[in-house]
């Protein structure tokens, strides 16, 4: 419904520090790696395609990032959504946020 | 006629002492004469035996009917400022009231209320009445949101820990408060003016702390109590500084390492102690020690007040706890046994016991039960913060996760707010459960205190 093109990425690794200073991406990523080290979890490297279970967080840790990133963008798109399947991958998350219209 | 002799307050009240005085922000009332005197205009004997309903805009009036009531009325029901009026009905049909002493005569006499009486200062001389019964004391329970429970005190019961602490050495102290008097806790600082033979000021609604403060300490306050949370904000008001009263105590919540170590530090020359005492239980014990929490072998009976936990929670029996719950559909206060319990949950850690939160006050995170105040005792105790409150948010992932709102202690740099995020952060998760830790931490600049003096917690 409505829903807008996502963009495809080249570069399968990402790379924080290449994207534009405010993008939803990069407060995304910003907030996992935040959560990343006060949880003391070690991040493997961050790709669309890792799926999120391998980036080691637990459920807490999504739900801190999930509250985090919701007072950030004033958006939680879980359960703003009606068809909200959690997403399964990092791809899927970041998209997620990216979507939303704003 | 009664077996024992019976003291109302006004048996408390000789003429020996002079210059003792109860005062507001806007009056001085002497008390060493205040038997010579009414505020009720004269018409005291009309309300002898009645069931009186206490309900005036301020509290030197209520406190100076209170004087003359005790003793001659039935019963007299107190009525705080922030009682929402839509109760009254319900509390003036579950206490039988029959007269109600008020400052606004004109909102009664439609009212249904048999005898409206007008309390008003300045004070007229009148006659000094003899005590003719123990008048009972109704007292509304802070903290429920619907109608708020009477409970039924003498003020046998209502003075056990004053009477048992005996009188104050040295010269006669000034009492002061930040709770109204017609809450527990105030009411304990007014009687022990009355009973110790000292002088009281009252607090103010309207007025600014630093004010107050500035009364507090032209009035020569001595001795002073409050809520951790009315403290808190003294300590970040930066108005503590002029002030240095010897008698400093904290009831009414958790008083937490922190709030105890910060008037500590802000008032060097003074004892600082806190107090376990709520409207059903009574006065429950003092602890002087300067440390949180209360020692292991309190429990047990000691002096009168018999105490033991069960399931988690204080339970208490003495002869200072109220006596029962007044109403048609009352509830019982007490168990089989006599015993009150306190819904306040401690924990036993080594010798010492630590309050660690209300059991109504739960919050639940992903089906775990967390108390907010433990977080908050946690948080404070990082040197930069003054006060903060936890609760919780909903989640889409767990249900639920704790969030906290923080102040920061005054003249903190707001340049450090993120090395401190992370300090409170670290410390939090060194010292809890890792579904407690704060998800998200705030810092704001106010935290809402009830009218009771209570941090608010509304999502509770």
């Amino acid at each position: 419904m409505g829903r807008r093109v996502i963009k495809s990425r080249r570069n399968n690794e990402i790379d924080n520090k290449s994207e534009p200073a405010m993008s939803v991406r990069s407060k995304v990523i910003e907030a996992i790696q935040q959560i990343a080290k006060e949880q003391h979890v070690t991040l493997p490297a961050l790709s669309d395609d890792l799926s999120l279970h391998e980036t080691g967080f637990d459920s807490l840790a999504f739900a801190i990032l999930v509250a985090r990133l919701e007072d950030e963008t004033g958006i939680d798109p879980f359960t703003i959504s009606e068809d909200a399947a959690f997403p399964a991958t990092v791809g899927d998350f970041v998209r997620a946020y990216e979507n939303v219209p704003a | 006629m009664s077996p024992r002799e019976i003291f109302a307050l006004r048996d408390h009240l000789g003429a020996e002492l002079k210059g003792r005085t109860i005062s507001d922000a806007h009056d001085v009332v002497s008390l060493t004469d205040i038997l010579s005197h009414t505020v009720l205009g004269g018409r005291l004997h009309e309300l002898s035996g009645r069931a009186v309903l206490l309900k005036l805009s301020d509290q030197l009036r209520s406190g100076l009917a209170m004087i003359e009531l005790d003793g001659i009325a039935r019963r007299m029901l107190l009525c705080p400022p922030d009682l929402n009026p839509a109760h009254l009905d319900a509390l003036i049909a579950d206490a039988g009231i029959d007269a109600v002493v008020t400052d606004e005569p004109d909102r009664w006499a439609a009212s249904g209320v048999p005898l409206v009486v007008t309390a008003q200062l300045p004070l007229q001389a009148a006659a000094s009445a003899k005590t003719e019964r123990a008048t009972e004391w109704l007292m509304l329970t802070s903290g429920t949101s619907g109608v708020p429970k009477i409970a039924g005190h003498t003020l046998e019961a209502l003075t056990g820990a004053i009477v048992a602490e005996g009188p104050a050495r040295g010269p006669a102290p000034v009492w002061a408060t930040f709770y109204d008097i017609r809450r527990y806790g105030g009411l304990q600082i007014f009687l022990r003016a009355i009973l110790s033979g000292g002088s009281l000021v009252l607090s103010d609604p309207h007025e600014a702390l630093a004010d107050h403060v500035v009364r507090l300490k032209a009035r020569g306050v001595s001795h002073i109590s409050g809520t951790p949370s009315h403290w808190r904000k003294l300590l970040m008001s930066g108005s503590a500084a002029q002030f240095a009263p010897a008698y400093v105590r904290l009831s009414g919540e958790i008083a937490d390492q922190a709030v105890l170590d910060g008037l500590k530090a802000a008032f060097p020359n003074a004892s600082v102690g806190h107090a376990y005492a709520s409207t059903e239980a009574g006065v429950g014990f003092a602890v002087n020690d300067g440390l949180e929490g209360f020692p292991a072998d309190y429990l047990g009976n000691r002096n009168g007040v018999e105490m033991k936990v069960v399931d988690g929670s204080l339970r208490i029996r003495s002869a200072r706890t109220a006596h029962a719950y007044i109403g048609r559909n009352a509830a019982s206060l007490t168990d089989d046994d006599g015993f009150v319990d306190s819904g306040d949950i401690v924990e036993l850690r080594g010798d010492r016991y630590y309050f660690v939160g209300r059991r109504g006050g739960i919050i639940n995170i992903g089906g775990l039960k967390v108390h907010p105040e433990e977080i908050e005792a946690v948080i404070n105790r990082h040197p930069d913060v003054r006060m903060s409150r936890a609760k919780s948010r909903k989640s889409p992932i767990t249900g639920g996760i704790v969030v906290a709102d923080v102040i920061l202690a005054d003249g903190t740099d707001p340049a450090r707010a993120k090395e401190i995020r992370d300090q409170i952060l670290e410390l939090c998760r060194t010292q809890l459960a890792s579904h407690k830790v704060p998800a998200v931490l705030r810092f704001v600049e106010v935290l809402d205190v009830t009218p009771a003096g209570k941090l608010a917690r509304t999502d509770a």
